[in-house]
């Protein structure tokens, strides 16, 4: 085996080695992982220096800290790759010519051929070339100093105020409801309008008020020019109708002095020239269509006369009752009717009792149609016979909620009974005293008919009625 | 202390022994030293070899110079197309006895001998050729189920002519791998050709003065067998053996790059058998690192196969082990790249 002598050299020689490869491996290491890591950390720090802080004790004392950390890594690593003793053993060997003995002789007994074996002190020599790593790392140092200078990034964010714009945008919106109510856009148009007002509004801020105010300029102006034109056509339709208004006066006098042909030519002028106006104006197209139903709806003059006569009314009354029927869409049945029984007649005078039937039977519950029943069939004596004309009798409401409402008597002028409804029918029998007077001509001491005791309660619709019938303490 | 490596007293005596041989092989065969200690290697380590050159370097007369100075049993094939296995190996003929019965008796081939010459083994069918694969390995002849040894020691030192490969059989890879250097036999300068053609009439060598006897051949083996192999130079063979597999996780680049097949792991053998004869022959009773790379190149040049694209870039096996040499650290220390060791 080894001798003690050449053992203490060999070990001498092998801590050497072994202080030589970790000066070497450090030296790799520590340039070859701090090139990067003081790039990277330099990075870091510009980055940090850029957008988030100002702290000078943590800008130099990172640098500091990976200093110090890449020492203790290059150190740990270079430790952890130092070669074994057998493999120190063999460069020894192979550096000191001995053909194998070092190395056999640290695993077998090699006798006296250990005295073959020399070693020279420090006989092996690293030569290290780091010139690049050195100047990678220098760089990275510097890299690294500098980053330290980087100015700090100083930005806002793009914060604009709100532009307040809701003043214009509520006088565009008016105008638009404007044009909305007078017909003039369309209910779609008006909508996409509205809609994009209030997109201007929404996006109105400051960062470019140029913008929003032109955006509102132009839909003022579009509103305008609609308005503009509309009122442009309102004006030539008005024009349009005052003249016709005026052909049409002058041709109601002339057509008493035209003769049949003449009438009929100039009435098919005039009807042109309103087809021609209804064709431009929507509205008047419409107001005529309506006037050409209602004429051709209306009753003539003598069915008219007729019955007045018949059931005895007066002019208002009679007015009064087509209104009524008109509005219950009964006038052009009635006015059929009204034909039918003529004819039937041949008298030219109305039936009371068939015209209280059809009332009856086309209007029944109808509050106007009870009141042309109550006109031509009921009350005393008919529509056509009897003393005379029947008032109607009012009598007090029967305050059933018990509540303090003051009864007031319904004035004339809203006793009108459009809109009203009919509460209740009254019947009482007849009494002692409850004659109807004598009429003037009739025969002294005679007894006159039993009158029958006959109310109804009407109810005022109209909230202007109710208003003033109903008026709390 | 009883020791496990050869002792210097019997080391000396050997080394003496075979210096004294190789300096009659050298001057037998003017200009070739470097070769004749490969061939004596190859002698010592019983490994067989191939020599390739041109015609007229001094191949055959090489290994009969070899044969002559060891003293042993030389016989020459000279490989032709037509040669059959039976030609070498030798085949059972009918013979009469004296009683007049007739017998089938063994005769042997070429191949029984110490030191067969396999002259231009190339032009022998594959047929012809693959009958020396028993002979190289085994040492043993096998026919009609009978296996016959060889004379101990047996080797087969074949040549080759790299030129006029018309009507030639490259060597199976198999038998390639059983020869344990190939070695190239160059032409020598003009002072040595000076030399021979001074000294030598029609250029034939001077007769051996000494001889290696077989009993001083045997003695040579068995020191041979105490030559120590330490576990680092072993493990260096083994690493640059790997390192030379396409693939294997220690191959380096350029091998991936131009190799297409690596050394067999018998090329980790004869490396460890050769660099023991090398110590041998430098008086030592270890093998060293130097040893071994003295024996890389011999070994690996005929085990290596190289893919086309080493030869589109011109790369030859040489080329490659000297870079498996260069790049394979002896003492497997992790050193940066950039250190470099003096001593």
């Amino acid at each position: 085996m080894i001798s003690e002598s050449l053992k203490k050299v060999v070990d001498i020689e092998i801590n050497s080695l072994k202080l030589k490869i970790l000066g070497l491996n450090f030296l790799r290491w520590f340039f070859g992982i701090g090139g990067v890591v003081f790039f990277a950390t330099g990075f870091g720090i510009a980055v940090y220096k850029i957008f988030y802080f100002e702290n000078y004790i943590v800008r130099f004392i990172l640098p500091v800290i990976i200093f110090l950390f890449l020492i203790i890594i290059s150190l740990f690593i270079s430790y952890k790759s130092l070669p074994e003793k057998s493999q120190l053993l063999s460069l020894l060997d192979k550096h000191n010519q001995c053909g194998g003995l070092l190395i056999a002789a640290h695993e077998t007994n090699i006798g006296s051929w250990i005295e073959k074996i020399r070693l020279q002190k420090n006989n092996i020599k690293f030569n290290i070339d780091l010139k690049n790593k050195i100047a990678i790392f220098v760089l990275a140092i510097a890299f690294c100093f500098c980053s330290n200078f980087v100015p700090k990034l100083n930005y806002q964010k793009s914060s604009f105020n709100k532009f307040e714009i809701s003043d214009n945008a509520d006088d565009l919106k008016n105008q638009l409801d404007i044009l909305k109510d007078e017909d003039i856009i369309e209910e779609e148009e008006a909508e996409e309008l509205e809609q994009s007002i209030n997109e201007i509004e929404k996006n109105a801020v400051g960062e470019n008020p140029e913008k929003t105010l032109e955006a509102l300029e132009h839909m003022e102006e579009n509103l305008s020019n609609k308005a503009q034109l509309a009122e442009e056509k309102a004006l030539a339709q008005m024009a349009n109708l005052e003249a016709t208004e005026q052909v049409a006066q002058k041709m109601e006098e002339a057509l008493k002095n035209m003769s049949e042909k003449e009438r009929k030519e100039s009435l098919s002028a005039m009807n042109d020239m309103l087809n021609k106006l209804a064709k431009e104006d929507k509205n008047f197209q419409k107001m005529l269509k309506n006037q050409q139903l209602a004429m051709k709806q209306s009753l003539g003059s003598k069915d008219l006369m007729a019955l007045k006569n018949g059931c005895n009314m007066s002019k208002e009354q009679l007015q009064k009752m087509l209104n009524n029927l008109k509005n219950n869409n009964l006038l052009n049945k009635f006015s059929n009717k009204l034909s039918n029984m003529k004819k039937n007649n041949g008298k030219g005078r109305l039936d009371n009792q068939q015209l209280l039937q059809f009332l009856k039977k086309n209007c029944s519950g109808s509050r106007s149609c009870n009141k042309l029943s109550s006109i031509c069939g009921g009350g005393n004596g008919g529509t056509n016979r009897g003393p005379g004309s029947v008032p109607l009798m009012w009598k007090r409401r029967y305050n059933t909620y018990k509540g303090n409402y003051k009864d007031e008597g319904v004035t004339g002028d809203i006793t009108s009974l459009d809109d009203s409804v009919l509460l209740q029918e009254i019947y009482t029998e007849s009494q002692a005293g409850d004659y109807e007077k004598s009429k003037v001509g009739s025969l002294n001491n005679t007894k006159a008919k039993k009158v029958d005791n006959k109310s109804y309660s009407l109810q005022p619709k109209h909230r202007k009625a109710v208003g003033k019938f109903f008026e709390r303490k | 202390m009883n020791e496990s490596v050869v002792s210097q007293e019997q080391l000396t005596k050997v080394s003496a022994i075979i210096e004294k041989t190789l300096a009659e092989l050298n001057d037998i065969i003017l200009g070739k030293e470097e070769l004749h200690k490969m061939m004596m290697v190859a002698i010592l380590s019983k490994g067989h070899v191939l020599l390739e050159g041109l015609p007229g370097v001094g191949k055959t007369a090489l290994v009969k110079a070899l044969g002559d100075l060891l003293k042993l049993q030389f016989n020459r094939v000279q490989f032709t197309p037509d040669l059959m296995p039976s030609d070498i190996l030798g085949t059972n003929i009918l013979q009469e006895k004296n009683d007049g019965s007739r017998i089938m008796e063994f005769r042997q081939g070429p191949v029984f001998t110490n030191i067969l010459l396999a002259d231009e083994i190339n032009r022998a069918s594959p047929k012809t050729q693959s009958a020396m694969l028993e002979a190289m390995q085994e040492s043993a002849v096998t026919l009609l189920g009978e296996t016959r040894n060889l004379p101990h020691p047996f080797f087969v030192l074949a040549s080759q002519n790299p030129i006029e490969m018309e009507g030639t059989y490259p060597i199976p890879e198999a038998q390639l791998d059983r020869f344990m250097f190939k070695l190239y036999v160059d032409s020598v300068d003009s002072n040595v050709l000076n030399q021979i053609i001074t000294s030598r009439r029609r250029g034939e060598p001077p007769q051996a003065k000494s001889h290696l006897t077989s009993d001083e051949l045997l003695e040579v083996y068995s020191v041979m067998g105490n030559i120590y192999l330490p576990n680092a130079v072993a493990n260096y063979i083994a690493r640059l053996v790997e390192a030379s597999h396409v693939g294997s996780c220690s191959a380096i680049s350029e091998v991936n790059e131009y190799v297409a097949y690596g050394a067999s792991p018998r090329a980790a053998i004869a490396i460890a058998e050769s660099a023991r004869a090398v110590a041998l022959l430098d008086g030592r009773p270890t093998v060293g690192f130097d040893d071994v790379k003295f024996v890389t190149k011999g070994a690996l040049n005929h085990r290596l196969i190289l893919n086309y694209k080493a030869k589109m870039d011109n790369i030859s096996v040489f080329d490659i082990i000297d870079i498996l040499l260069n790049k394979i650290s002896e003492t497997n220390v992790d050193l940066p790249k950039n250190v470099t060791i003096e001593a």
